[in-house]
């Protein structure tokens, strides 16, 4: 897991440890015999036996393609199809199947609704929580009760000391949000505001530390959220609605309270996380967290956080294709992955992808392919 | 057409349809396309290891197989635990009614990473107003969901958001630990060669 690189209200920086606090899935499958199974990945069909390629051969047919289906077997492959794939690359292909080993990526920003409104080179954020400078807390409180009503917190990290002094410098950490009762916004960057990004090319996150503590121990959760709880602009009538009749049906009598939306929808830059209010100058002290709730209703809300991705890497002079490195093994581009100043996610150590990390540009030399999804925990069929 | 939940709260039962809302309905998305030299579209595909084979989309296949290597249907596994005792499966949660009897704390809920926004929709019945009261009084309603049945459970929680809309949070509890003086962590002195956050899914939108 990752080093943080954290510092506190009092302008104490340290590096210290994030730690996972996923549990692990305990459920196993068994065939009839009680044996555990194995989950294998194997070849369905090839490029060569897609619908495309084999209409294309019955010279666009479909009668033609049929004939040669019941006779020829034109869709089977008996050496290759069902064979198990390991250590396989991922390319690009251009619309002959060939493959390309110079690319351009595109990124088309797309609005709720499917809209396009911007086309750009390929962004590509670089990790910003374990460099020279700190995560910091932003000043920012947020009680915990309002925080989980405006927030979706889809992971977190707990963060831990590595040494007495840093058990010192997080146990006092968490006393003082333990006793505010709230959670501390951090930022990342030279203004201490932008999300947090712990991997390369990962989705930047908000980032929300909770203190508790117990005696001589404590625990650092740093909650991490992309998304506030709202609901999207075409369902807010519903919402209204849907509140008006629960304050009909509690009160009869009273006027509907209106729904005053806790921030106005961030589309300007989609690959944003929830925008902030901004901190103010100095830290608030903890007692401004009491402030009545009417408060909040007025505060300022609209940020810009289309700034929050880092910039450009800059074009290599050197970069040429290489088209070798197509084919290479799964362990020679795992090395060319470990490379010290190439910080790659764990998708993208395999094949092609590993040397387009070495060669992060807006306009990449090799058949770099976006981050592969997850696949799901092979023991774990739902 | 949104599904509909039943619920059970203080024995009066209503009905929920509940909306999937997540980051794309929210915010937009980013789609990446990617070009060759002459300006043409290209697509991803995998190549085998033997440097030959390209599979396109939909390629690619998974199958369980034995100790043995013979292959075996998804149909004949049975689910066990780290002990290897058998599991009993559950229902999907929209074949049967949710009991909301158990409220949780803030401390509690925000021990749980959150996989699922649902937008809760009540039909013409409403919502009982002592729910609605409870509600908006600030209480967390915990409960136990599964959107398809299977064997495990997820922990989701019922709440009113800051927009006043009414909320079904589908989630996982994560183990959190207090630490002491003794326990303490190295760091990772080969960061730049281990790749961080394995367990973060951050791509999951």
């Amino acid at each position: 897991m990752p080093n943080i690189n954290l510092k506190d209200g009092r302008n104490r920086d340290a590096r210290v440890r994030a730690e996972s606090v996923g549990e692990r899935a305990t459920v196993r499958y068994v065939d009839q015999a009680g044996q555990d199974v194995r989950m294998k990945k194997v070849l369905r069909a090839t490029a060569e036996h897609s619908y495309d390629r084999l209409k294309s051969a019955a010279s666009g047919d479909d009668e033609a393609l049929a004939a040669n289906l019941v006779t020829a077997d034109t869709d089977v492959d008996l050496e290759r199809i069902g064979m198990f794939l390991t250590g396989a690359s991922r390319v690009f292909v251009n619309r002959a199947g060939e493959i390309v080993t110079h690319i351009t990526e595109t990124e088309v920003v797309r609005a709720p609704s499917g809209e396009e409104k911007e086309r750009r080179p390929r962004k590509r954020p670089e990790p910003n929580t374990d460099g020279d400078l700190p995560v910091s807390w932003t000043g920012r409180l947020i009680k915990k009760d309002e925080a989980l009503r405006r927030f979706v917190f889809s992971s977190k990290l707990q963060i831990v000391h590595v040494n007495g002094l840093t058990y010192d410098f997080l146990y006092s950490m968490a006393k003082e949000l333990h006793e505010a009762g709230s959670l501390m916004l951090l930022g990342a960057g030279k203004s201490g505001k932008d999300p947090l990004i712990f991997t390369r090319h990962a989705t930047p996150h908000r980032g929300f530390l909770e203190g508790r503590t117990n005696g001589d121990t404590y625990v650092l959760l740093l909650h991490l959220s992309k998304m506030e709880l709202k609901a999207p602009v075409a369902v807010e009538p519903v919402v209204a609605a849907h509140a008006a009749a629960t304050a009909a049906q509690i009160a009869p009598n009273a006027v509907p309270a209106a729904v005053t939306p806790i921030m106005p929808p961030v589309t300007e830059h989609p690959a944003a996380p929830p925008a902030i209010v901004p901190p103010a100058a100095e830290p608030v002290p903890l007692a401004a967290t009491q402030a009545p709730a009417q408060s909040r209703s007025r505060r300022p809300t609209v940020r810009d956080i289309t700034s929050a991705t880092s910039a450009e890497p800059a074009i290599p002079a050197n970069a040429k294709p290489e088209i070798a490195a197509v084919t290479e093994g799964a362990k020679t581009a795992r090395a060319r992955a470990s490379r010290p100043k190439a910080k790659t996610p764990p998708a993208e150590a395999t094949g092609p992808a590993a040397m387009a990390a070495d060669q992060a540009t807006p306009e990449a030399t090799a058949p770099a392919a976006p981050a592969r999804k997850r696949s799901p925990k092979p023991s774990a069929p739902q | 057409m949104a599904r509909m939940l039943e619920f059970q709260f203080g024995g009066q039962t209503f009905r929920c349809g509940i909306d999937k809302v997540d980051r794309e309905a929210l915010y937009g998305r980013v789609d990446v396309e990617t070009y060759d030299r002459a300006g043409s579209r290209c697509e991803v595909a995998t190549l085998a290891s033997d440097g030959r084979t390209l599979i396109t989309s939909g390629g690619t296949g998974l199958g369980y197989m034995t100790g043995e290597g013979r292959w075996i249907e998804r149909a004949e596994l049975s689910p066990v635990d780290s002990a290897g005792r058998r599991l009993n499966t559950i229902a999907s949660s929209f074949d049967h009614p949710l009991e909301l009897e158990l409220r949780t704390t803030p401390e509690r809920f925000l021990d749980h990473s959150i996989r699922s926004t649902y937008l809760l929709v009540p039909d013409d019945g409403g919502m009982p107003a002592a729910f609605a009261s409870e509600l908006d009084g600030g209480a967390i309603f915990k409960f136990d969901f599964s959107y398809r049945g299977g064997v495990n459970a997820d922990p989701a929680f019922i709440l009113k958001g800051a927009d006043g809309a009414v909320w079904m949070l589908v989630g996982a509890e994560n183990s959190i630990n207090f630490l002491g003086f003794t326990e303490a962590k190295a760091l990772d002195t080969d960061a730049d060669e281990t790749p961080a956050g394995d367990d973060l899914d951050f791509e999951m939108m």
